[in-house]
């Protein structure tokens, strides 16, 4: 059976502090996302997640991208890094990196859901010929380019989200929060997607290499995060590590 | 694990079971290591004598196998057995699979289906030409033919709610191939019976049989039973939900379900009332004393199953000899419930032909 190798203390280092379970859903309007699959080589497959997951194969990497008009901490932008994995036999992306474009965000964001949010500058342009996506740090440097073009209209439930698990302090320990997102889709495409950039040290490990796309696609929707109902142990299985908050 | 399936190939025909399947699945790491079925069941056909042969299922897309080598090798499987060769189509659901061979997966419904229509036209026909979107070929005579006439029975596997239909109205068997539960399972079975009556056979006969996938670990001591038996079941699910779903992975209207995951995830818990629940027994599925396995084999009939593809092992959990212990316990006990001698010695039943249009 395969399972992470993640040293969960490690991991922790990185980890949001999340005080409260929040019992409010936090709704997020005029929202576009952007998100890319990726097959990673499966010598990172075990490493970048902790034991308590399992991975997939072939090993996967998914960007995420959003671009929100309105949300309890204003507009913002965002970009997540996931490893696809398992927990129990559902599918999730466990979380390694997020990156909000403003201080109220990367906040609310850590605070409320458990993102290891931090601040960077994200670029984010949607039009009629594709998608940029592009993240760089504090000295310019830049961290992640993707373009996607040839976009072509799919049905509103043609793209799946799997549910996000992010590793947090939180008020029953050191747990893989549950964080799901429900959505109302208003527009689907799927595009071609090409890497010019993606510097995955700077994301938490260089074996985070998304060294060959799957699939991309852009979606205009209302988004809900519903409160959390479920939390892992991050060294055990789900099948006995979940528990109910 | 070769050796060990091949012993319980021969054991099952002396046994008097019906069917032996060997699924194809490619770059699966902890199970299901089987990527060249046609080389191990022409081993299954040369050492058995009675139990039919079910090369399935064939994944139906020409990045895999091109169509007229899976005619030429299913006629031949089916001459080395003695007419006793049964060929599963499928399209495969992960990406684990499709990515590997990079395949469009927007592709494997119309390449299915293409198929489908073609190997029958390939074995019956003594020149077959074809232009379509998979594959084209001039006209030739696709050898050998099969020994069974019209040819060997098809069957679709069946995943993704929905494809039971594509069966139906093809006059293809279902083989069920993800664990649904009874009340699923019934509206499936139901629907596509109803449809089958009025189909437009691709071949030269119409398989109407609906068979689903189960796990068989029999043992007089049901807590025997449960102890062994459900970690494999388990072991078998959670490995089975570490491949990659084309769904998770690529936005198309081709996969609109997570393949098996999906299925597992939406799975039924059963009656608190149910005395083999009580036992800790789960429902539906083939672990447990003879006496559970006789009122799950009729629950499973009477919602109009006509065979259950019993899974005898995942990832070697269990040894082999209690593997062969539970099939002979199985034949001893549940088996004559619902078959005479004789019909487990006579062959096994087959779907008439039909005249084609």
């Amino acid at each position: 059976m395969l399972f992470g190798t993640a040293d969960p203390a490690a991991l922790a280092q990185t980890a949001a502090t999340v005080p409260e379970f929040a019992g409010e859903p936090i709704r997020l309007s005029d929202v576009t996302c952007f998100q890319m699959t990726a097959e990673m080589k499966n010598s990172a497959r075990e490493s970048q997640l902790p034991p308590g997951l399992h991975p997939t194969i072939p090993a996967a990497l998914i960007l995420q991208a959003f671009e929100v008009g309105e949300s309890p901490w204003g507009a913002f932008r965002l970009v997540v890094i996931r490893v696809s994995c398992r927990s129990g036999v559902r599918a999730r992306g466990f979380t390694r990196a997020a990156i909000a474009s403003t201080e109220a965000a990367a906040e609310g964001l850590r605070g409320q859901l458990g993102f290891p949010a931090n601040t960077g500058m994200i670029g984010f342009r949607h039009g009629y010929d594709g998608v940029s996506i592009s993240v760089t740090d504090s000295d310019g440097a830049c961290l992640l380019a993707v373009e996607a073009i040839d976009p072509e209209p799919m049905a509103l439930d043609d793209v799946q989200y799997t549910g996000t698990l992010n590793l947090a302090h939180t008020p029953l320990g050191l747990r893989l929060m549950q964080v799901e997102m429900n959505t109302t889709v208003q527009r689907v495409e799927r595009l071609n997607a090409r890497i010019g950039t993606f510097a995955g040290a700077a994301f938490g490990d260089a074996l985070l290499d998304p060294v060959r796309v799957i699939a991309a696609s852009v979606v205009t929707m209302e988004a809900e995060f519903p409160p959390v109902r479920f939390v892992c142990r991050p060294d055990e299985p789900a099948f006995t590590g979940t528990e109910s908050v | 694990m070769y050796h060990n399936a091949l012993e319980q190939c021969r054991l099952a025909d002396e046994l008097g079971f019906d069917h032996v399947w060997a699924v194809e699945h490619h770059f699966l790491e902890e199970y299901s290591h089987c990527s060249a079925p046609e080389v191990f069941l022409a081993a299954v056909a040369a050492q058995t004598k009675r139990i039919r042969v079910g090369h399935g299922a064939v994944v139906c897309v020409p990045e895999m196998n091109h169509p007229i080598r899976v005619a030429e090798r299913a006629a031949a499987l089916d001459i080395i057995s003695g007419g006793r060769l049964e060929l599963g189509t499928a399209r495969s659901s992960t990406w684990t699979e499709l990515g590997g061979f990079e395949v469009n997966p927007d592709d494997t419904k119309k390449t299915w289906d293409e198929f489908v229509r073609v190997l029958p036209k390939m074995w019956m026909e003594d020149e077959f030409e074809w232009q379509g979107k998979g594959f084209s070929m001039p006209a030739r005579n696709v050898l050998p033919k099969p020994l069974q006439e019209p040819h060997p029975p098809l069957w679709v596997t069946v995943t993704s709610p929905g494809t039971e239909l594509d069966a139906a109205d093809r006059g293809l068997g279902c083989l069920g191939v993800s664990a649904a539960g009874y009340e699923e399972q019934e509206r499936r079975t139901k629907e596509y019976h109803r449809r089958v009556r009025e189909c437009d056979p691709v071949g030269g006969m119409i398989n109407d049989q609906v068979h689903t996938m189960n796990f068989l670990y029999c043992h007089e001591d049901y807590r025997q039973a449960r102890d062994v038996g459900v970690p494999m079941v388990t072991a078998f699910n959670v490995a089975n939900a570490h491949l990659y779903w084309t769904r998770e992975a690529y936005p198309t209207r081709a996969y609109q379900t997570l393949g098996n995951a999906g299925a597992a995830m939406k799975a039924k818990k059963p009656s608190a009332d149910d005395p083999s629940v009580a036992k800790g027994l789960p429902e539906g599925v083939g672990v447990g004393d003879p006496d559970h396995l006789i009122a799950t084999i009729r629950r499973w009939e009477s919602i109009g199953v006509t065979g259950i593809n019993f899974l005898l092992n995942a990832m070697e959990m269990v040894p082999q000899e209690q593997v062969l212990e539970s099939m002979r316990l199985f034949a001893r006990e549940v088996m004559p419930q619902f078959q005479t001698k004789a019909e487990r010695e006579a062959p096994v039943y087959t779907p008439a032909a039909v005249e084609v249009a």
